[in-house]
């Protein structure tokens, strides 16, 4: 059989090797395992907690009062229907919508009476609305049940105007007359002027002037409000647009620079990890000069005793990686009562071990590049 | 096999600081054969054995083995014939000192494709032949220079090479050890290696077939 076909070593016999050699330096391998499990400690502790504290930020932002949008249609001639709103809870980004007609008259406990000039004792406003009232996490049903159309649901304030404890009774109104009140509903999260209306379900034929819109999330807040033009069926006369925008930018802004500076912790800790690596290798192979001769003389190629030394550091990084990781993670835990993201863990991992062959690979070819010739003369 | 083992036409090589020290030199070594190359110290005997072992190339000439021409093969080639079918006995040993002497061993059969297993029974097996079995699990620098040396020799046999070099082999050895590696050597040309041996050693001398004098 030619040279050229002459088979090379098994893989499991190389592995053997790297092991054997780990073993036979092992004071070396300890620092190398030390040096890296300290740079991931380092960077999955900086980038957990940055990640922890971002992630316990945007959950505040991400609150339902700065998801909220209101239009109102101040001279009413929007055209604002049903409709409208269907179209809006529809949307993707939309989570839930309703629809407000205006205020009415005010309206009185049909059975106790009292004044209409104000909110005295048992008189309220009385506003209709269209969509899912409940549908929503900013509306809850207190007592009774939800109502049919044209009947109402008192918010917790007119209920304790109306006199309407428990939730049941009728509300009189200079306009509709008579509208049995079913039950008691409590407003919150940016909606809270609620509490004061008894709110009547309309239909379809139900003037529509204010719509109150929840986002899923507060990035949608302004691609929203800049689509209103085409989402809604008319926009004729002016429209009152209320949202949270400065926080919802302060949203993006706080992700983006969180995001930033995890990159340059991670790219500052794999440039330093592989110089270190690198530093740490050619130390290494400088002191097994004679070690790789004898391989060599013994007919290793080049590329075996590259794939040994980058092997050796491939399993020193993971080594490292795995003991820093978990220190790390139990730090970030420990400091911010939260599990640092698996994925960011593993990214983080993965890039170091990475950063480790790759800081191995200078180390691995000046080996493969020595001359066996230099170590016999000396035996 | 026809034609000899080891066939060398008008080798020719010199260091940078030595140049000419090996001009035009011709030889032979047929399977079987074991042959001394003798000389003064600097003419350049250890060198001629680096030449053949692959491990340096030549200035000019040829050195083919088993038919092959070796001169114009690439690194990884020469390295695949090493591991393959030459066999290299130092002055010194040249173990792994932290590694068990079972693994030395073995280790000249690793980089040939041989599995670990197969390379540790072929080793042990040696081992056993040249009474060093007991000291498998021990690691080199634990053993004496004889036993050291006895490994060097297995290490150098366990790929069954078809070319066996040693640079003074018993150059650091008693007279007993000594003659357990010439007889080691011997036996592998017996079993049908072409040897070439730089000595010293009028008794290594005697053990060969015929004798090589370098000026």
């Amino acid at each position: 059989m030619s040279a050229g076909r002459l088979p090379g070593i098994r893989p499991r016999v190389l592995l053997h090797i790297v092991v054997a050699g780990l073993r036979e330096h092992r004071r070396r391998s300890l620092v190398t395992i030390l040096v890296m499990g300290l740079a991931c400690l380092v960077v999955v502790d900086t980038s957990g907690r940055t990640d922890a504290t971002r992630r316990s930020l945007l959950a505040a932002l991400e609150a339902p009062s700065l998801r909220l949008v209101r239009i109102v249609d101040r001279a009413g001639q929007a055209g604002f229907s049903t409709a409208a709103v269907e179209q809006l809870r529809a949307l993707g980004s939309v989570e839930w919508a309703i629809g407000l007609g205006q205020v009415g008259p005010i309206g009185r406990n049909a059975a106790l009476g009292g004044p209409t000039g104000g909110f005295g004792a048992g008189a309220v406003g009385v506003r209709a609305y269209v969509g899912d009232l409940f549908g929503g996490p900013l509306v809850r049903l207190v007592s009774g049940r939800r109502p049919e159309i044209g009947e109402a649901v008192a918010g917790a304030a007119a209920a304790r105007a109306l006199g309407l404890a428990d939730g049941f009774g009728a509300v009189e109104d200079d306009r509709q007359g008579q509208v049995a009140v079913v039950g008691v509903v409590e407003a919150a999260h940016g909606v809270e002027g609620l509490d004061s209306y008894a709110l009547v379900r309309g239909g379809a034929e139900t003037a529509v002037t204010e719509l109150v819109v929840l986002l899923r999330a507060s990035r949608d807040v302004e691609p929203f409000v800049a689509r209103l033009g085409d989402l809604l069926p008319s926009r004729e006369g002016p429209l009152g647009i209320e949202r949270a925008a400065e926080l919802a930018a302060l949203t993006e802004a706080l992700a983006t620079d969180a995001g930033a500076l995890d990159a340059a912790v991670l790219w500052g800790a794999l440039g330093a990890t592989a110089a270190m690596v690198a530093a740490l290798r050619f130390g290494a192979i400088d002191e097994r000069r004679r070690e790789f001769g004898l391989r060599r003389s013994q007919g290793a190629t080049r590329s075996t005793i590259a794939a040994i030394v980058v092997l050796e550091s491939a399993i020193l990084g993971a080594i490292g990686v795995v003991l820093g990781g978990a220190v790390g993670a139990v730090l970030v835990v420990a400091q911010t009562g939260l599990a640092p993201d698996p994925a960011l863990v593993a990214s983080v991992g993965w890039l170091l071990a990475l950063a480790a062959v790759a800081g191995a690979i200078p180390a691995a070819v000046a080996a493969a590049r020595r001359d066996p010739i230099e170590v016999l003369r000396t035996i | 096999m026809i034609g000899p083992r080891l066939l060398v036409r008008s080798l020719r090589f010199g260091y940078r600081d030595v140049p000419g020290l090996i001009v035009d030199l011709d030889l032979s070594v047929a399977a079987g054969e074991m042959i001394a190359v003798r000389g003064p110290s600097g003419c350049g005997k250890s060198t001629l054995l680096y030449l053949l072992g692959l491990y340096l190339r030549p200035d000019g000439g040829s050195i083919r083995l088993d038919g092959e021409e070796t001169t114009t093969l690439s690194d990884r080639d020469r390295s695949r014939l090493r591991a393959h079918r030459i066999g290299f006995v130092f002055q010194d040993a040249g173990l792994h000192p932290g590694v068990a002497l079972l693994d030395n061993v073995a280790e000249g059969a690793f980089y040939g494709g041989w599995s670990l297993r197969a390379a540790r029974a072929r080793a042990l097996a040696l081992m056993a032949r040249y009474g060093i079995a007991g000291l498998a699990e021990r690691r080199a620098v634990q053993v004496s220079g004889g036993e050291a040396q006895r490994a060097a020799l297995c290490r150098a046999l366990v790929r069954d090479p078809c070319l066996v070099l040693a640079d003074e082999p018993t150059g650091n050895l008693d007279p007993e050890n000594a003659a357990a590696v010439i007889e080691g050597i011997r036996a592998a040309a017996d079993d049908g290696a072409a040897v070439v041996v730089a000595t010293h050693s009028p008794a290594v001398a005697e053990a060969c077939d015929r004798t090589v004098l370098l000026a």
